[in-house]
């Protein structure tokens, strides 16, 4: 399709002039350089809070061969310099060296350490006993009251409704979403806001500090 | 005849010239409603990362023009008026969420301001231009949505000893948290009053609730409470030093939401 | 974090480390959420595609070749779960915001496009006229001038030629450029 034949784009142009191919040309790369910059700083959304942590609590440990990561390791670019002269005993200390590295990698934390990140974050399980709910969803200010990825999982007699997380210390409100509808506060929870809508919010504190763990 | 000719032609051409000019004012874009708003509230010094996350607000929940434009000039009074805008765009997200009519929405966000509004006079009328934290402004004006009456607040806030506002903040919300299990008021007012007194109302004391709220559970007396918070406040002693007065441990105060496991 | 800090990552994970994936969620959610968003156009079902992409990217996590960049592997994975959702079900872009940006006169001409006023507004047309894209125009355009990624990632992650993927980038600018005129006349 030609653009130049395209009456929504005529409009654009000097009604008034004769165009040229390079007034064409001139005014289609300024169009197209400001939607470049537009997609650029085009907002992203965020991610639902406490996502990351619902993926990581459905994830089982890997049990690879060991062949496996040997190949992988093998098959891994590294980069080495030598000197022509020196390049013997290089070698050899080269291959030593990652020979070791493989097998006592300094760099190899314990199993089980966390990202900084996650490890700043405290376990909080959330509980619900509510026969005859199709769905629950935690809603609260620690995910911008946004059910997405907060459903929370049936277990045991199936009226119990479990969701664990991850949050930050300090002082949270929440609620729980039932069938997308009805907000419902944590009644094992003795404290309570009012929202402002005919609502109560729960309220939950968190620390971590053990004495204050409650 | 030839004036006749003459005065017809230069009334055509006025005419003429004034349906052009009208046709041309039409034809210049207006400036629509939201356009407006969004850019005053910009001038005003919204950031323009709330403007935008209350497009995208409008635009995830379907909102009307007019809705948002409500939205936008209400966000831009709040930044005018100093205060933050997070709490009230918290309130705005969570009630889009709770889908709770605009209108509603827009009444609270109002009657939020006027809370934040009347706590900050009282905090004037105690401690001159002190300046107050965001965060202890909020502190203080959500212990009103934790079911404290205005006139409460302001006698609580006028009577209590000490310069602290953030310990006066933590005071404020403890308050209402005690109100809430029903917890004697004169002792409350003795414990936080002995706190803020003693200087050592500090971020520890923050789950004193939480450990009444236990004790209560327990049949632990009131005044045996408030006697073990008021002895650790006097003597500054750590908030632990209460909690093992009373006899708690850690696990004794595990309820609602399970945390650390 | 640079790729080898990725590639060290993954081994702690295939080491049984489950958490060291934590970090490339983290790092890689919030763009795979957007394209999720994009295709699904609800938080609720972008939040559940996301997630099915890191449960697979993880259980195919051996199979990702160490020399090679995550993000654009992690990205085909999110593409082909997107292409799926798309398959069954249609997202309406117009059925999105009654905001209607068309109504919105004040920026329409392209020399406003510079004018900083209107841009939040801007966005909200912007992403209308993406979602009339074909999908692989639409991604590729992101992965370009959004994320910036190099003609080779972006190759990796549609899963192109370099050169396929650089027609792609080129008519699909075009074909963007069309559409938002078109929407804003």
């Amino acid at each position: 399709m030609s653009r130049k034949k395209d009456p929504s784009v005529q409009h654009l142009r000097d009604s008034s002039a004769k165009l040229d191919n390079t007034v064409c040309e001139k005014d289609e790369n300024q169009d197209l350089l400001a939607l470049k910059r537009l997609i650029y700083r085009m907002p992203d959304r965020e991610a639902p809070a406490g996502l990351a942590q619902s993926i990581l609590s459905s994830l089982e440990p890997k049990t690879v061969p060991g062949w496996v990561r040997i190949y992988r390791w093998a098959l891994r670019p590294r980069t080495v310099t030598f000197q022509p002269l020196k390049l013997v005993p290089a070698a050899m200390v080269l291959l030593l060296g990652l020979a070791i590295a493989f097998q006592f990698a300094p760099w190899r934390k314990d199993p089980g350490s966390m990202d900084p990140r996650q490890a700043s974050l405290i376990p909080v399980t959330f509980t619900l006993s509510y026969p005859k709910a199709e769905s629950v969803s935690l809603i609260g200010s620690f995910n911008q009251w946004n059910p997405a990825g907060h459903r929370m999982r049936q277990i045991g007699d199936l009226n119990t409704w479990v969701l664990e997380l991850r949050l930050p210390e300090g002082r949270h409100e929440y609620a729980f979403l039932v069938d997308g509808k009805m907000v419902v506060p944590d009644q094992s929870s003795p404290f309570y806001q009012s929202d402002g809508f005919g609502n109560r919010n729960s309220v939950l504190f968190v620390s971590r500090d053990e004495p204050a763990n409650i | 005849m030839n004036r006749q000719i003459f005065r017809n032609s230069f009334i055509l051409i006025v005419a003429t010239l004034l349906v052009g000019a009208s046709l041309y004012v039409q034809a210049q874009p207006a400036e629509t409603s939201v356009t407006a708003s969004v850019r005053e509230a910009r001038q005003a010094g919204v950031a323009e990362t709330v403007l935008n996350q209350l497009l995208i607000l409008a635009a995830d929940h379907r909102l009307e023009d007019e809705g948002v434009v409500r939205l936008v000039n209400f966000v831009q009074t709040v930044q005018t008026e100093d205060l933050s805008i997070g709490p009230f765009m918290g309130k705005i997200e969570e009630g889009l969420a709770k889908q709770i009519p605009l209108n509603t929405i827009a009444t609270v966000l109002a009657q939020k301001l006027d809370d934040y509004r009347f706590v900050r006079k009282v905090l004037r009328r105690k401690t001159g231009e002190q300046e107050i934290s965001h965060q202890d402004l909020s502190r203080m004006v959500g212990s009103l949505d934790g079911g404290i009456a205005r006139e409460e607040l302001a006698r609580f806030i006028l009577q209590a000893p000490g310069q602290n506002l953030s310990m006066l903040a933590r005071a404020s919300e403890i308050l209402a948290l005690l109100k809430q299990v029903r917890f004697n008021d004169t002792l409350t007012q003795e414990i936080l009053f002995t706190g803020l007194g003693n200087d050592s109302l500090n971020q520890s004391w923050d789950y004193l609730a939480r450990v009444v709220a236990t004790a209560k559970r327990r049949q632990i007396p009131d005044d045996e409470i408030a006697r073990a918070a008021q002895e650790a406040l006097e003597a500054k002693r750590p908030f632990k030093d209460f909690m093992a007065t009373l006899g708690f441990t850690p696990r004794d105060l595990r309820h609602g939401p399970a945390v650390g496991r | 974090m640079d790729g080898n800090d990725e590639q060290n990552c993954i081994d702690r994970v295939l080491r049984g480390e489950v958490n060291a994936f934590g970090t490339l969620v983290e790092r890689y959610q919030k763009p795979i959420f957007n394209l999720m968003y994009r295709m699904a156009g609800s938080s609720d079902k972008a939040a559940d595609l996301t997630q099915e992409t890191f449960i697979r990217a993880y259980q195919k996590l051996e199979r990702f070749h160490p020399g090679k960049k995550f993000f654009p592997w992690l990205y085909s994975i999110g593409l082909n779960l997107a292409r799926d959702f798309a398959r069954k079900k249609t997202w309406n872009p117009e059925a999105g915001s009654t905001l209607n940006p068309e109504s919105f006169s004040g920026c329409n001409s392209p020399g406003d496009q510079h004018d900083r006023m209107c841009e939040s507004l801007e966005f909200l047309r912007l992403e209308k006229a993406l979602n009339e894209l074909p999908l692989i125009y639409r991604e590729a355009l992101i992965l370009r001038y959004h994320d910036e990624c190099s003609m080779r990632d972006i190759a990796a992650a549609l899963n192109l030629s370099v050169s396929a993927a650089k027609m792609r980038v080129h008519r699909g600018l075009d074909m963007l450029r069309e559409q938002y005129i078109r929407r804003n006349p």
